[in-house]
């Protein structure tokens, strides 16, 4: 990918991101708008295969914790609302015969839009797009002149989600799938047997940020939960799964995550800046 | 109602019969010589850098593949595999490959019949470092008679700080001249090559060029990359500089060799390097087996890789008669050579 391009899908990605929360801050002046939160811990299977590091399969347990937000851009625009999320998550897997182990850390952050249809009576499908930026990195133990893969990618998704609220007799139960696969986007990757050091240490970066899509990242993640509310908050419970294959540089990457996951859910309102907070709500510092 | 239910848990379901992928990297039987001989064969067959350069020194790699699959069948035990797949990574004649198990290490004999060329007793003789020599970080060094300044320094494996350097060069800044031992260090930490090399320049110096294998294809290998050293901060050294060099002499060493050939006023003394120009990268086998082998080349300014060594500018050998009496015949040289041209 020479630099022009890289420089114009960089910025096409700066673009899109800030686009958007400009458009939710102009609209959005006179109405509360109520944020669903939901914050949940994963854990899980995991498998990697990294054949920059290994040619063989790991296998273990990881974990992720995962922070994420939907809102209406507007009250009275009640058709589109913005989704954010971050997760942190770790895993350490080991070879076949546990002789050496990966430990990977990744962060990543995701921002996008969805526009809600309502098809049925209690159920709203949100079909949008996110824009992802993941930093992270694969550590093998006892590799010498390649120990780690770095984990630096940016990612146009498709986003579906789907809400059914199931009402019972004393409360309401939200079942949620959402399903995410990102189409286009850039990654980091050496070249197929180029050190890091050759890398950074000589500034040799041709080659290592190629453009992926489906043919060279195949990836999607899929997110069911089933939110339980009781007396004093909503709990959630659910299952993550995420495959990833990566085929750039003639390295092939591969990892695959089967989670459950449990959290909580709540929804909030926030005053920001020089919004003044309105007189109905009380506020705890003035 | 139901069939709505049904959306997300037939996705659910989908995706799980999805999930059964990677069969192809599932490993039946980690045990299986077989399969481990196929592994290793294909892994060196893709990644290896130096086919291509050795085509005339070494077996072709599928003959190679033909003649251990052969011995890999009447294989009896894991030993008896550990050593066939050995011999088999010693066809490539390579210093920078290893095979490596619980209870040994394969590695290819770079020495062969060449001559030591190096004694540590007589190097701890009171004629040479003796036992009062100075240590700073790595580096163990002693002002020779005739003011000639000697720096021992057995390995890139033992680290040394800039203030390290600073003192040890500081203290030769009147020396008529600088010893560089490096016999017998087989290599190390390659990021200390240019650590050292950039305290005997002022300017920006072209040193070499690197590759990296960049497809599986024993022709695939990137275009060649300038490497430069720049000059460093700290205390510089300006005088003659003799490098001493043996036939153990091998990785980050023969890279710190032919770095500082191409500095001003620098000569490299002895036997040739035993080379090992191709930075090693590791790989492993589904028996716990792991290997490593050249896959990034280096190449010296005009081109030409040094994987087999890199020739002295004045060749000699270490006298036995002077070994007898407790002389290094090669650190004489140095000294005649720094003692007559230094003034010059």
């Amino acid at each position: 990918m020479n630099n022009v391009t890289f420089r114009r899908f960089l910025f096409f990605l700066f673009f899109s991101s800030v686009s958007l929360s400009l458009w939710a801050t102009e609209i959005d002046s006179l109405n509360y708008r109520l944020t669903n939160r939901a914050v949940s811990l994963s854990l899980g299977a995991k498998r990697e295969y990294d054949s920059y590091l290994s040619p063989l399969l790991y296998k273990g347990t990881g974990f992720s914790l995962m922070d994420e937000r939907v809102s209406f851009l507007s009250k009275k625009l009640n058709n589109l609302s913005k989704y954010t999320e971050f997760d942190f998550s770790a895993s350490v897997t080991d070879n076949p015969t546990n002789t050496a182990s990966f430990l990977s850390m990744s962060l990543r952050g995701f921002s996008g839009v969805h526009y809600h249809l309502r098809p049925l009576p209690r159920m709203s499908l949100l079909l949008g797009g996110l824009v992802n930026l993941e930093l992270g990195g694969r550590y093998q133990n006892r590799n010498q002149n390649n120990p780690y893969s770095l984990l630096l990618n940016a990612n146009l998704w498709a986003s579906v989600m789907c809400y059914y609220h199931i009402p019972l007799r004393t409360r309401t139960l939200t079942l949620r799938d959402h399903f995410s696969m990102p189409f286009v986007g850039v990654m980091f990757s050496p070249n197929y047997a180029q050190t890091y050091y050759e890398i950074f240490s000589e500034g040799h970066y041709d080659g290592t940020f190629p453009v992926t899509s489906f043919g060279s990242r195949f990836q999607w993640r899929n997110k069911l939960s089933l939110d339980f509310p009781i007396k004093i908050c909503t709990f959630r419970f659910g299952f993550v799964l995420e495959r990833s294959v990566t085929t750039v540089n003639d390295l092939e990457t591969r990892s695959m995550d089967v989670s459950g996951t449990v959290g909580f859910v709540y929804n909030f309102v926030t005053f920001k800046g020089k919004k003044k907070i309105p007189s109905e709500f009380r506020n705890p510092v003035e | 109602m139901k069939k709505i239910l049904l959306y997300p848990f037939s996705c659910f379901l989908f995706l799980f019969s999805i999930v059964s992928c990677d069969k192809d990297l599932e490993v039946e039987n980690e045990e299986n010589y077989m399969e481990n001989f196929e592994m290793l064969w294909k892994t060196v067959d893709e990644k290896y850098c130096f086919f291509d350069y050795k085509k005339d020194s070494i077996k072709n790699w599928d003959d190679v593949y033909v003649e251990y699959k052969a011995k890999v069948q009447d294989c009896r035990n894991k030993m008896d595999l550990f050593y066939i797949l050995g011999d088999m990574l010693k066809e490539l004649k390579d210093g920078h490959v290893n095979l490596y198990s619980s209870f040994d290490i394969s590695r290819y004999d770079i020495q062969g019949h060449a001559p030591d060329n190096f004694n540590i007793k007589v190097i701890k003789n009171d004629r040479y470092l003796g036992r009062d020599y100075k240590i700073a970080g790595g580096f163990q060094y002693v002002m020779l008679e005739n003011n000639i300044g000697y720096i021992r320094y057995s390995s890139f494996s033992s680290t040394f700080s800039d203030a390290n350097l600073d003192y040890v060069l500081f203290y030769f800044a009147n020396a008529d001249g600088l010893i560089i031992d490096v016999r017998d260090n087989g290599g190390g930490y390659a990021s200390l090559v240019e650590k050292i090399a950039s305290r005997f320049t002022d300017n920006k110096v072209l040193v070499g060029y690197s590759q990296y294998k960049s497809g599986t294809g024993h022709s695939d290998l990137s275009d060649p990359e300038p490497v430069y050293v720049e000059s460093g901060d700290g205390i510089h050294y300006k005088g003659l500089v003799a490098i001493l060099t043996n036939r153990n002499c091998y990785s980050a060493t023969n890279d710190f060799v032919q770095t500082m050939k191409v500095l001003p006023g620098v000569i490299q003394i002895g036997d040739r390097t035993g080379g090992g120009a191709g930075m090693p990268m590791s790989s492993e086998l589904p028996n716990g087996w792991y290997v490593r082998m050249s896959m990034a080349p280096y190449m010296d300014v005009d081109k030409h890789y040094t994987e087999f060594g890199i020739e002295p500018d004045i060749r000699v050998d270490m006298s036995a008669e002077d070994e007898k009496d407790g002389v290094d015949t090669i650190i004489e040289t140095a000294r005649d050579w720094l003692m007559t041209h230094w003034r010059n």
